[in-house]
């Protein structure tokens, strides 16, 4: 008969698995770039102890994601603050029309310029100037008219004193379209206004701006454009006076 | 290309490209002052250096897809104003040596080595006004903008260890000066590349603070082991005066471990020799320090702290960078923490 086996249900002594020398990896920062890491220390006396080796290694992380992290949290709650508007100032319903007639003015101001830059460009050939702020090409003495520069004849009726400002990009040639002239508050605009180059005797340019009665007083402005390409050739502007 | 030859041939790579980029930008005209700002600009520049920052700004980029060409020229800023704080840093330190030569103070006098500096640093906006025509003017934008953070850290660190030095502080932690090194140095050598070479190659697509904490990590291992090759180094290929920043009296993670560790009076010895200028210090002084350095085993105790923090940063790689097909640029930045700790 064979003999009970021992762990048997009447024996209490199980099998056991024997102990483990570790029960975890070995795992450590100062062993991951080599036994000894690389950079080893000057002589055998410097050579730490490997307790006090990992001790040191994990300090250095763990104050590192320390500082790390206080520095995130400081930087966060400075952005907040920049985030929030100032309890001082509020904007008022009065601002947003003024706002929004500075980005208006703003962005007349920059096609100006734009143009006025296009035909320099086109003056000097497309030269552009070199780094040391000179044309790489020879530029006029002075301005000197372009060979069949326009002339201008207005055609305007307002019931306020009114300015009108013509940006255009010479030369000009062919039909164009003048967009409705439109303000940066309200609804009404300008819609009868024309520029026909060529309609007068010499080849002067003909602008035509009729404003409609009781126009509130302020700027309006409206894209010029080639009824052929579709391309923007100028602004036109009007600024009826209070 | 082996792992043990990556990072040094990249960096001779990316570094001559960069080069070749700045000269560009350092042609100063005759009726600019070129004879008295054109050899000293293009001094520090020509002598070369590892080109670490514009070789890490390339090689992230180009690990998120980006063209050399898209990030070159932010590459080229970060050196221009890397030579820039140099020149300060010199003048601010009295350094006798830079890169195996004179500094530039020595060889031209204080005045003009301070308007070469601040030359290089106002140039610096030439190359980032540039990148409009590169990379459009939204993500211009944006890196103007993280080149204003880092250039706003690095002047604030460098006042927190100025001002140390001037006020004699000597009641110093580790965080404390983890702190300061975060931001004199780790924002402008690892930070700042980092995240612009993100910010360009994903095109504004990523969230840019897993490369702040990896950059944090490996520019302050590399701040610690430039600190240790200043104490052990090897004087031509370190390129600066052995022993430099004891005669300094620069706080380093040594002398605040050797604060810290020395016997109170040692610690009060050490706290005058620190407050000593320069030119009082005696060299048995600097002896003694590093000496007592040895005996307190404030060395090795920074070998350690700076392994551990690199290996802090191969973990911030493993998770900043994690998604990226496998390339040579990839491998670079994977290998820069080993290589940071083993540079001699």
């Amino acid at each position: 008969m064979p003999s009970k086996p021992a762990n048997s249900k009447k024996n209490p002594e199980r099998a056991k698995k024997p102990e483990l020398p570790r029960t975890e990896p070995i795992r450590s920062w100062s062993t991951i770039f080599g036994p000894n890491g690389a950079g080893a220390p000057l002589n055998a006396a410097e050579q730490p102890a490997a307790g006090w080796a990992t001790d040191s290694v994990r300090r250095g992380v763990e104050l590192g994601y320390r500082v790390l992290d206080d520095y995130l949290r400081q930087g966060a709650s400075a952005a907040g603050a920049f985030a929030a508007p100032p309890r001082t100032w509020a904007p008022s319903p009065d601002d947003l029309p003024r706002m929004t007639e500075r980005m208006l003015q703003y962005t007349s101001d920059f096609t100006s310029l734009w143009f006025d830059a296009m035909r320099i460009m086109s003056n000097n050939g497309g030269a552009q100037p070199g780094s040391d702020g000179k044309a790489t090409r020879s530029s006029p003495d002075r301005p000197t008219e372009a060979p069949g520069r326009a002339r201008w004849v207005l055609d305007v009726r307002s019931e306020r004193p009114a300015e009108i400002i013509v940006a255009l990009d010479e030369p000009v040639a062919g039909e164009l379209t003048v967009e409705p002239l439109r303000a940066s508050s309200g609804k009404r605009a300008i819609t009868d206004a024309a520029i026909r180059p060529g309609a007068e005797p010499g080849g002067a340019l003909r602008v035509r701006v009729h404003v409609p009665p009781k126009l509130p007083p302020g700027r309006y402005t409206g894209a010029v454009v080639d009824a052929a390409t579709k391309q923007p050739k100028g602004r036109l502007t009007v600024t009826l006076a209070k | 290309m082996n792992r043990a030859s990556l990072v040094p041939e990249t960096l001779k790579e990316y570094g001559a490209i960069c080069r070749r980029a700045l000269q560009s930008y350092l042609t100063v005209h005759g009726d600019r002052g070129a004879e008295y700002l054109g050899d000293a600009l293009r001094d520090y520049p020509e002598r070369g250096g590892r080109s670490l920052r514009a070789t890490l700004c390339l090689a992230v980029a180009r690990a998120f897809g980006a063209s050399i060409e898209e990030a070159l020229d932010s590459a080229v800023a970060l050196e221009m104003l890397h030579n820039s704080f140099l020149i300060h840093d010199d003048v601010e330190d009295d350094s006798e040596v830079r890169r195996g030569r004179p500094t530039l103070h020595v060889l031209h006098g204080v005045p003009i080595a301070i308007n070469v500096g601040d030359a290089l640093s106002v140039l610096s906006l030439r190359p980032l006004l540039r990148n409009r025509g590169t990379i459009g003017a939204r993500l211009s934008l944006r890196v103007l903008e993280e080149a204003e953070q880092m250039a706003r850290e690095t002047v604030e660190g460098q006042a927190i260890e100025l001002g140390w030095r001037r006020a004699n502080v000597v009641d110093l932690g580790d965080d404390d000066y983890l702190r300061m090194v975060l931001k004199k140095t780790c924002w402008y050598t690892t930070i700042f590349p980092t995240r612009v070479g993100a910010l360009i190659g994903s095109r504004d697509a990523v969230d840019l603070e897993p490369f702040l904490r990896f950059g944090f990590f490996i520019g302050a291992a590399f701040q610690i082991q430039d600190d240790l090759l200043n104490l052990i180094g090897d004087r031509l290929r370190y390129g600066k005066e052995i022993g430099g920043d004891l005669w300094e009296g620069k706080r380093t993670l040594m002398i605040i471990h050797l604060l810290k560790s020395a016997h109170r009076d040692e610690a009060a010895r050490l706290g005058r020799f620190l407050a000593t200028p320069r030119s009082d210090k005696r060299e048995e002084d600097v002896r003694w320090v590093r000496d007592l350095m040895d005996c307190y085993g404030s060395v090795a105790y920074c070998q350690q702290v700076a392994h551990g923090l690199a290996g802090a940063a191969t973990l911030e790689f493993e998770r900043g960078f994690a998604g990226l097909p496998e390339s040579r640029d990839l491998a670079f930045v994977r290998e820069l923490p080993a290589w940071v700790i083993s540079r001699a």
